[in-house]
C-alpha cells in the first residue's frame, strides 16, 4: 500500500514534469526458512496490505496514465544502499518513496529503508506518509489483478527437461562415491583399528600421542580437503 | 546463587539477540552498496547451519562424555563432522535444486500427491526433531541447576517454559539471525576455555593434556569399579593425586585414550559410527536450511563453511574434553559416587570453564551452551511447525489457509513438540545429551538419508518402494532406540547396540530397493532428475 501511494505519487509529479519514471523494487533478501518468511510477511501485511507484484503495477498504470514507466533491473545488497546505487545511474530529479509506517518494534529492529534514503541522497527526495484509499482506487484494482500468490516469494524453479541419459547420474554418482570413499575408508578404518587392532591403536608414536588418536586427529582436516576437492570437481557441471 | 556467571549468561545471551537485531537492520538500512549480497548469503547460511547443528549435544556433551569415558566418545564429534561430508557429497546441491519447503515435499516432487509418503515423512519429521530436542533441555536443565542451585525438574520446566515461549511468540521471525550470532559465540567461548586451559595448566603446550590423559582412568569406568575402602575424600586431593590414586587402586585398567569403553565390540563401533555419518544427511532441520541457499552451488560453498566451523570446534571439543577428564577428576568422580550422574554427564565444559577461568568463564560457558541450545532448539521446533502446517495441515485439513492461519498452527505444533519433550527431559536427566542426539541421527541415517538417497540417485525407484524405506527404517531404528534406553539387552535374539543404524539403515535401504524391483511407479521420474541434476536455472 506504501508502494502504491508511492508510485502514484511519482506519476501525479511525473506528469505535470513531463518525466519519465524509473522503477525500483529491491527484494529483501534474507537467510530465513520458509515459516519465517510466512511470519515476516504476517507482520508486513499489518503494514502493506496486498503483496503485488511491484514493476508491472507499475507498468500499467503508466500506460492508463500515459506515462513513460522503466524498470530498473536491481541487485541484491542492502536496500537502501540499492536504491542509492540506481539513483546514481539515473541521476533523477526527484527519488519518490513510500514510508511504510512502521512504529515501535517493528521500528526498531527493522529500521526506516525511506529514511535512510532521504538521510544519504544526492537528490531531492518526496516521501509519501500513509494513504487515502480513495485516492488509490485505479492504481489498486491494477494492483488487485498482480496479487502475488502468497508463497511466490520462495524461489520457483523452473525445469528444463534433459533427456535421463544426458544427466550422466551413473558418472555422477561415481564420482561423488569416489570422493567419499576417500573420506570414508579412513572413517570406518579407525572402526576397525579400535575394534580388531586396539594393541596398535593404543601404541604411542610421537610422546603419548598414540596411533589411534592421531588417526581420529588427521580425519578432520582429510574430511576438509575431500570437501574443498569435490567442490572444485563439482563446480564443471555447474 | 553465583551472580557473577549469572550476569554473563544473560548478558551473552542478550547480546546474541541484540546484535542479530541491529545485522538485520543493517542490511536493510545500509548506505553503502555491496554487491556481496550473495557472497555474504552462503557465509550466513554457514554461520546459521553452524549454530543449528552445534547443540548442547556438542557444546556439552561431545567433551562432557570424552570426559567421563575418554577417546572413544570422540566418534560423536568426528561423526558429526563426517556426515557434512556426506550431505554435501550426495544431497546437498539436489535438495537444493528441487528447492521445496520440507523435505516430505521434497520427496512428493518426484512422488506427485503421495500423501503416504508425504505423511508418513512427516510423521518422521516430527519424531526425530522432537526426540533432538529432549536432550537440549536436559542441557538447559543441568545448566540452570548448576548456575542457580535449583532443583533439576523445576530448572527444566522453566526453561522449557523460556524456550518455548521464544521460539513461539518472538523466534518465529528472523530467528536465522540470532543463530548465525549464536553459531559465532559459542565456537569462540570454546576456543577460549581451550586456550586459557592449555596456557594455565599445560604450559602452553596442547600435548601435554594428551599425555596426561593416558595416565587416566576413564572416571565413569573407574567409579563403577573402585571398591569402597579405596575411596578417599575427593575434594581433598589434587587432580593428579586423585588420578594417582585411583590407578593405583584399579591396576591393568584403560585410559582416556583406550578405544572400546564406550561402543564394546565391532558391532557397537560400526552401529555407532554409521549413524553419526549417515545421520546428518537425513537431520530435518539440517535439510531445510539447504532449500534456503540462494544458488545450487550455494549449498555447496555453505557446507564447506560449516566442514571448517563444525570440525575446528569439534577438535577443540576433543582436547577440551580430554583435559577435563583429568582436571576434574575428583570432581567427576565425586559426582558420579553420589549419584549426581546428570552433572557428571553434561557438565564438564562449564565445570572446566570455572576451573580455568574463575566465574567469568564459567559464566561464557554456560552462555555459549545457552546459544547453542537456543539456537537449535529453534532451528528444530522451527522445522517441526514448517512439516505440520505445510505437509499436513495445509495439505490435508485446510489447504485454502491462509498465511496468518499457517503461522498459528505452525505455532501449536511448536508448543505441543516442545512440550512433549520438556516432559521426556524430567524422565531422561542421566543421560548424557550427546548420546541421546546420537540415537536421533541413528534414526535420521535409517530414514531420511536412505529415502531422499534413492528418490534422487535411482530412476527405477518407487513409489512403494519410498514407503517402504521409511516405514522399515522408522520402525526397526525407533524399536531398538526404545529397548536401549529402557536397558534391554537384546530384543528377540538380537543384541540391542549404542545405536540402531547398523540394523535399520541397511535394512530401509535392502527392503526399498526390493520393493521397487518389484513395483513400478517411478513417479514423475523424468522431470524430477532433470531439477534435481540439471543445469542451473537463474530466476
Amino acid at each position: 500500500m506504501p508502494a502504491l501511494a508511492a508510485t502514484k505519487k511519482a506519476m501525479d509529479l511525473a506528469e505535470m514534469m513531463d518525466a519519465t519514471v524509473f522503477v525500483a523494487t529491491v527484494p529483501e533478501k534474507t537467510p530465513l526458512t520458509v515459516l519465517e518468511q510466512m511470519g515476516e510477511h504476517v507482520e508486513e501485511f499489518r503494514y502493506t496490505g496486498e503483496i503485488a507484484n511491484g514493476p508491472e503495477v507499475a507498468r500499467e498504470y503508466g500506460i492508463l496514465r500515459g506515462i513513460e514507466v522503466r524498470e530498473m533491473p536491481m541487485e541484491s545488497g542492502p536496500i537502501v544502499g540499492s536504491i542509492l546505487r540506481v539513483a546514481d545511474e539515473v541521476k533523477p530529479d526527484m527519488i519518490v518513496i513510500g514510508n511504510s509506517g512502521r512504529s515501535g518494534w517493528e521500528r526498531i529492529t527493522l529500521g526506516s529503508v525511506a529514511e535512510g534514503v532521504m538521510r544519504h541522497s544526492r537528490y531531492p527526495v518526496t516521501m509519501t506518509k500513509g494513504y487515502n484509499k480513495d485516492e488509490l482506487t485505479e492504481i489498486l484494482s491494477i494492483a488487485n489483478g498482480l496479487i502475488k500468490p502468497s508463497m511466490d516469494y520462495v524461489t520457483e524453479t523452473k525445469v528444463v527437461k534433459v533427456p535421463l541419459q544426458e544427466l550422466q547420474l551413473g558418472k555422477r554418482l561415481g564420482m561423488s562415491f569416489a570422493a567419499l570413499l576417500t573420506f570414508l575408508a579412513p572413517y570406518f578404518g579407525l572402526g576397525i583399528l579400535n575394534s580388531f587392532f586396539e594393541d596398535v591403536a593404543t601404541t604411542a608414536v610421537i610422546g603419548s600421542m598414540t596411533v589411534g588418536l592421531i588417526w581420529l586427529l588427521a580425519l578432520f582436516p582429510l574430511g576438509i580437503i575431500t570437501g574443498i576437492g569435490f567442490h572444485r570437481l563439482a563446480a564443471e557441471y555447474d | 546463587m553465583n551472580y557473577v556467571a549469572l550476569s554473563i549468561v544473560l548478558g551473552l545471551v542478550a547480546v546474541s539477540l541484540l546484535v542479530a537485531i541491529y545485522s538485520r537492520r543493517y542490511s536493510r538500512t545500509a548506505a553503502e552498496f555491496y554487491v556481496a549480497g550473495r557472497k555474504i548469503s552462503w557465509l550466513q547460511n554457514s554461520l546459521a547451519l553452524t549454530g543449528d547443528y552445534l547443540s548442547a549435544a556438542s557444546f556439552l556433551g561431545v567433551a562432557g562424555a570424552i570426559a567421563v569415558v575418554g577417546i572413544d566418545k570422540a566418534w560423536d564429534g568426528i561423526g558429526y563432522f563426517g556426515g557434512y561430508i556426506v550431505l554435501l557429497l550426495l544431497l546437498a546441491v539436489p535438495l537444493r535444486k528441487i528447492g521445496k519447503f520440507t523435505a516430505p515435499e521434497a520427496l512428493t516432487t518426484r512422488f506427485t500427491g503421495n500423501r503416504a509418503i508425504r505423511f508418513s515423512a512427516m510423521f518422521s519429521v516430527v519424531l526425530i526433531s522432537t526426540f533432538y530436542i529432549i536432550p537440549q533441555f536436559i542441557g538447559a536443565g543441568a545448566l540452570l541447576q548448576l548456575l542457580l542451585g535449583w532443583d533439576y525438574v523445576f530448572s527444566l520446566l522453566v526453561i522449557g517454559v523460556i524456550v518455548i515461549s521464544y521460539v513461539a511468540i518472538g523466534g518465529m521471525r528472523a530467528t536465522t539471525y540470532n543463530q548465525i550470532i549464536q553459531g559465532v559465540i559459542l565456537w569462540m567461548a570454546m576456543a577460549l576455555i581451550l586456550i586459557l586451559t592449555v596456557v594455565n595448566f599445560f604450559d602452553g603446550n596442547i600435548l601435554g593434556i594428551v599425555e596426561k590423559a593416558n595416565q587416566t582412568i576413564p572416571p565413569e569406568y573407574a567409579a563403577s569399579r573402585i571398591a569402597d575402602p579405596d575411596i578417599p575424600t575427593w575434594s581433598e586431593l589434587t587432580a593428579g593425586a586423585a588420578v594417582a590414586h585411583v590407578a593405583q587402586a584399579l591396576t591393568g585398567e584403560p585410559t582416556g585414550l583406550t578405544p572400546g569403553i564406550f561402543a564394546t565390540g565391532w558391532m557397537n563401533v560400526f552401529a555407532l559410527s554409521i549413524g553419526l555419518v549417515f545421520g546428518t544427511a537425513g537431520l530435518p532441520h539440517v535439510l531445510t536450511r539447504y532449500f534456503t541457499v540462494e544458488r545450487p552451488r550455494d549449498a555447496r560453498t555453505s557446507t564447506l563453511g560449516v566442514l571448517v566451523l563444525v570440525g575446528t570446534f569439534y577438535l577443540m571439543a576433543t582436547f577440551v574434553g580430554l583435559a577435563a577428564m583429568y582436571l576434574l577428576y575428583p570432581d567427576l568422580m565425586g559426582y558420579f559416587l553420589d549419584g549426581q550422574d546428570s552433572i557428571a554427564q553434561n557438565m564438564a565444559v562449564p565445570l572446566l570453564g570455572q576451573l580455568v577461568g574463575g566465574n567469568i568463564m564459567l559464566g561464557i560457558a554456560i552462555g555459549g551452551a545457552f546459544c547453542a541450545i537456543l539456537s537449535t532448539v529453534a532451528g528444530l521446533l522451527i522445522t517441526i511447525g514448517t512439516s505440520v502446517t505445510h505437509d499436513f495441515y495445509k495439505e490435508v485439513i485446510n489447504p485454502d489457509a491462509d498465511e496468518r492461519r499457517q503461522v498459528k498452527v505452525a505455532k501449536m505444533a511448536i508448543v505441543g513438540a516442545g512440550t512433549i519433550a520438556v516432559l521426556f527431559g524430567i524422565g531422561l536427566a542421566d543421560q548424557n545429551v550427546s548420546y541421546l542426539v546420537t540415537l536421533a541421527f541413528g534414526i535420521a541415517a535409517s530414514v531420511f538419508f536412505p529415502v531422499l538417497f534413492l528418490s534422487v540417485w535411482w530412476t527405477k525407484y518407487t513409489s512403494q518402494g519410498a514407503l517402504a524405506t521409511i516405514v522399515t527404517g522408522i520402525t526397526i531404528s525407533a524399536v531398538f532406540v526404545g529397548a536401549r534406553l529402557l536397558g534391554m539387552d537384546d530384543l528377540a535374539g538380537i543384541p540391542v547396540l549404542v545405536n540402531p543404524a547398523l540394523y535399520s539403515l541397511p535394512a530401509a535401504m535392502i527392503v526399498g530397493t526390493i520393493v521397487s524391483l518389484r513395483t513400478d511407479d517411478y513417479g514423475d521420474v523424468d522431470n524430477f532428475m532433470s531439477l534435481a541434476h540439471g543445469a542451473e536455472v537463474e530466476e
